[in-house]
């Protein structure tokens, strides 16, 4: 590359000149990150990051919001603040709190089907700061319309997000947020297990409570590994397949 | 020292009886209240001692004011300019100071060791005692504090009790106390009427400003913050419905409004602030919520002072939202998705699906406490409270689902227990204290919900009373396998009871040639369209292309007959 020459022609000119200890290489820090549960992801990158976009994917029913539940309960459990901001109003409080979501640390924001409001209040939130984890739901929102949203959010949160400790989710269809994000976790949506693997027979559920019969739909899905879960992490653009 | 100034008998007010030495007049008097202004003027530590009498602590004025005669001639000459005729006592003691400005004209100071003779030639008249110990005094033929003063303590004590007793060395100029100091109540309070009125924010909130500032700062010079402001606009016009009468804006949860020209405004904080920038900016998100209705001619602020927060971060307490800057972005969010959908969820104890109710968020400072075993040898460890904190959300969990979950992992139930450690091998406690640290992992979290808001409506075609085709906005397909269903009612002695059947339903969606299959002719109805699969031989099956299911919950009204989609586990 003739650039490259260049430059390199040109540092080896400045350093002759003034020495070699000119240019020295400047690191950025790796982001703290912070375990989510998943063995595998844990051993390989400890976790989510910090300070950078993380986005969560996948199809409906594929494990996202078991994933974020479980890292809002562990968050919680810290006693860092939380905010989640529902883009289409899905957030079931009682599954949460049945996942060890500790609700009063949790700022639930409610933006009905306004997929834009969702965004501003995304970002009154990362200009606020202070926040453990903020997380932009956008898991129920058509991906026609996901892909609507303008290039330069993901720019903007990404640069409102650096430097500070907080972790900052997507939770989507489709990875929306492009380059900026560092970190993509993609959750997969098991085959049709017929009626032997997923359902036994109707059996007695208590009122309110998650239902054991779906549970073990997604249990299976996250022992086993081989199954559900990639991760992409660009910082270190290598793919992750458990 | 003590000083005590007391109005002379004729300008004095009509007082039934005079109050106990001990006891603050209630509500001072007019006079009372020039009495306290002429007070202040000399010394901050001063106590109303009735309407007509009051005391100050004069210990160190000798260098602004001079020795106490002098210091006595000042009061004496700021009292006249006030148009008050007043007697004033200095004494070494408050009881012998009281008397002495009650009962002897001018101004008298009273040096140590004198306050008996000096107190002698007083009638007896000015002590407050009882009825049945004046008659006793006249029984004894005592006039004057000198001839109480003259019989002996014990005897005294033993005839008249603690009463006489106390009297006794008040007539001997011994009786003291300390002196009880007077704080005003102070009226935060700042207005403006405007020469113009006003219309538009931008130049109300210059004058917000202004008034905001003034009472930040003085709410500084006290140490104190807000924790309520009042506005009040005085309105040029009020707003007149169709008969003529001034019409009532609607009653938030914030604020009143009266239909007497007047605009009132009430903003509540949860942590006091004093910041006047955070101020305003808040009094302006609200008042682009709920603007007034006419031009505003006046501005009144009223502040309901507060201690400030004082909080100290620690190493072990994350960081959280500043509680000023929070109560902004509070307000910023609430005005751009509308009041009550921001907020802290709370699950009610209702067995009623999706109940919950929105509670303001507030920052939760985590209880954090030492082990105690540790402390005492010399190890201190601070670790988060388990059953204040990390499992607070046990008890939002209703009753009914309790049950259930006491199988699964609560996450924050089981986070970093306290757990006794002592005579445990080096390795074990390492691998027990690896186990703490992620013990808030859920090992196998319980599967999460998403709800539709409201339930999608849904054609469900049964196929031996099980549900076997689904069709709603944006879900559509075969029943791969089901689960159900599962009766559930209550309320039924209230208005809106609910009875349903609900069904867990595991939805393989149509393949397009299937998809195209299905949509059918016009006006076909979609019962006929999604025959169950033993009719419709060319259906495929999903198994056969593999494609990736979706889990719901489906659930039909019994009262109305009719089938919703109420989410799906994910």
């Amino acid at each position: 590359m003739p650039a490259n020459s260049a430059k390199l022609g040109l540092a080896a000119a400045i350093e002759a000149k003034l020495g070699s200890s000119v240019f020295s290489a400047r690191e950025k820090p790796e982001p703290e990150t912070i375990p989510i549960g998943i063995r595998e992801i844990d051993a390989e990158c400890g976790g989510i990051p910090r300070g950078v976009i993380t986005e969560i994917t996948g199809p409906a029913s594929s494990g996202r919001t078991t994933l974020l539940h479980s890292i809002l309960a562990g968050m919680t459990a810290q006693g860092e603040a939380c905010a989640l901001v529902d883009a289409s109003d899905a957030f079931d409080p009682a599954s949460a709190a049945a996942a060890g979501v500790a609700l009063q640390q949790l700022l639930w924001v409610r933006c009905g089907t306004h997929k834009n409001n969702a965004l501003r209040v995304t970002d009154v939130l990362l200009q606020n700061g202070g926040w453990g984890m903020i997380v932009l739901d956008l898991g129920d929102i058509d991906s026609k319309d996901a892909r609507r949203i303008p290039l330069h959010t993901g720019h903007r949160f990404r640069l409102a997000i650096e430097n500070k400790p907080t972790v900052f989710l997507v939770i989507g269809q489709e990875p929306y947020a492009a380059s900026c994000s560092a970190m993509v976790l993609e959750t997969h949506a098991p085959a049709p297990s017929g009626k032997d693997a997923c359902f036994a027979a109707p059996f007695s559920r208590p009122t309110g409570a998650n239902p054991p019969a779906a549970s073990r739909h997604f249990r299976a899905a996250m022992e086993h590994p081989g199954v559900p879960w990639t991760v992409r992490e660009r910082l270190r653009a290598r793919e992750i397949r458990i | 020292m003590f000083a005590c100034i007391a109005i002379v008998q004729q300008q004095r007010p009509q007082i039934s009886q005079l109050s106990q030495m001990s006891n603050i007049s209630a509500e001072p008097a007019p006079s009372a209240d020039h009495l306290i202004n002429l007070a202040f003027c000399f010394s901050p530590r001063v106590e109303p001692i009735s309407s007509d009498s009051i005391l100050l602590d004069i210990d160190g004025l000798e260098r602004l004011f001079g020795p106490p005669r002098e210091l006595a001639q000042k009061i004496m000459r700021r009292a006249g300019e006030l148009n008050l005729q007043v007697n004033i006592a200095i004494a070494a003691n408050t009881g012998t100071a009281i008397y002495a400005a009650r009962g002897l004209p001018g101004t008298i100071v009273i040096p140590p060791g004198n306050e008996r003779k000096t107190l002698s030639t007083l009638p007896l008249d000015l002590l407050p005692a009882s009825s049945d110990v004046q008659d006793t005094w006249k029984l004894w033929g005592l006039k004057s504090f000198g001839d109480l003063a003259a019989l002996p303590e014990t005897g005294v004590a033993e005839r008249l009790g603690p009463e006489g007793a106390r009297l006794h060395r008040i007539a001997r100029g011994t009786e003291s106390r300390p002196l009880i100091p007077f704080i005003p109540a102070i009226d935060f309070y700042a207005s403006r009427e405007l020469e113009h009125p006003v219309e538009l924010l931008d130049p109300l909130s210059f004058i917000l400003a202004s008034l905001l500032n003034q009472l930040c700062a003085s709410l500084e010079a006290r140490a104190l913050a807000i924790s309520e402001l009042h506005v009040e606009f005085k309105l040029e016009n009020a707003p007149v419905d169709a008969s003529g009468n001034p019409q009532i804006a609607q009653i938030s949860q914030k604020s009143v409004k009266s239909a007497d020209c007047k605009c009132e405004r009430r903003l509540s904080f949860p942590v006091p602030l004093r910041d006047s920038t955070a101020l305003l900016k808040l009094l302006r998100l609200d008042l682009e919520s709920h603007p007034p209705q006419a031009p505003i001619i006046a501005v009144s602020l009223r502040a309901t002072p507060a201690k400030p927060r004082v909080t100290q971060n620690s190493l072990f307490i994350p960081p959280a939202p500043e509680p000023q800057k929070l109560e902004l972005t509070l307000a910023r969010i609430t005005k751009l998705v509308g009041q009550g959908n921001a907020g802290s969820p709370m699950l009610i104890d209702t067995h009623r699906p999706g109940a919950f109710e929105m509670r303001p968020f507030r920052i939760q400072q985590p209880h954090w406490r030492y082990k105690t075993s540790q402390v005492r040898k010399g190890t201190t460890s601070v670790v988060p409270n388990a059953a204040n904190h990390a499992g607070a959300s046990a008890p939002e969990v209703p009753s009914a689902a309790k049950a259930d979950l006491s199988g699964q992992s609560y996450g924050m139930a089981k986070a970093i227990p306290l757990q006794k450690s002592r005579g445990l091998a080096g390795a074990e406690r390492k691998s027990q204290r690896r186990k703490k640290r992620s013990s808030w992992l859920p090992s196998s979290p319980p599967v999460s919900f998403r709800v539709f808001r409201p339930p999608l409506g849904a054609d469900v075609q049964c196929d031996h009373d099980q549900p076997a085709y689904i069709q709603a906005r944006g879900i559509r397909g075969k029943v791969v396998s089901c689960a159900g269903p599962w009766r559930t009612s209550g309320d039924w002695w209230m208005s809106d009871p609910w009875q349903r059947d609900e069904w867990d339903v595991e939805i393989a969606p149509l393949s397009r040639k299937v998809r195209a299959a299905t949509d059918g002719t016009p006006g076909q109805a979609l019962s006929e369209r999604l025959r169950p699969r033993s009719a419709k031989p060319h259906v495929v099956t999903p198994r056969a292309a593999q494609p990736p299911t979706a889990l719901y919950r489906i659930y039909r009204d019994l009262k109305s007959g009719v089938w919703y989609v109420e989410g799906s586990y994910d």
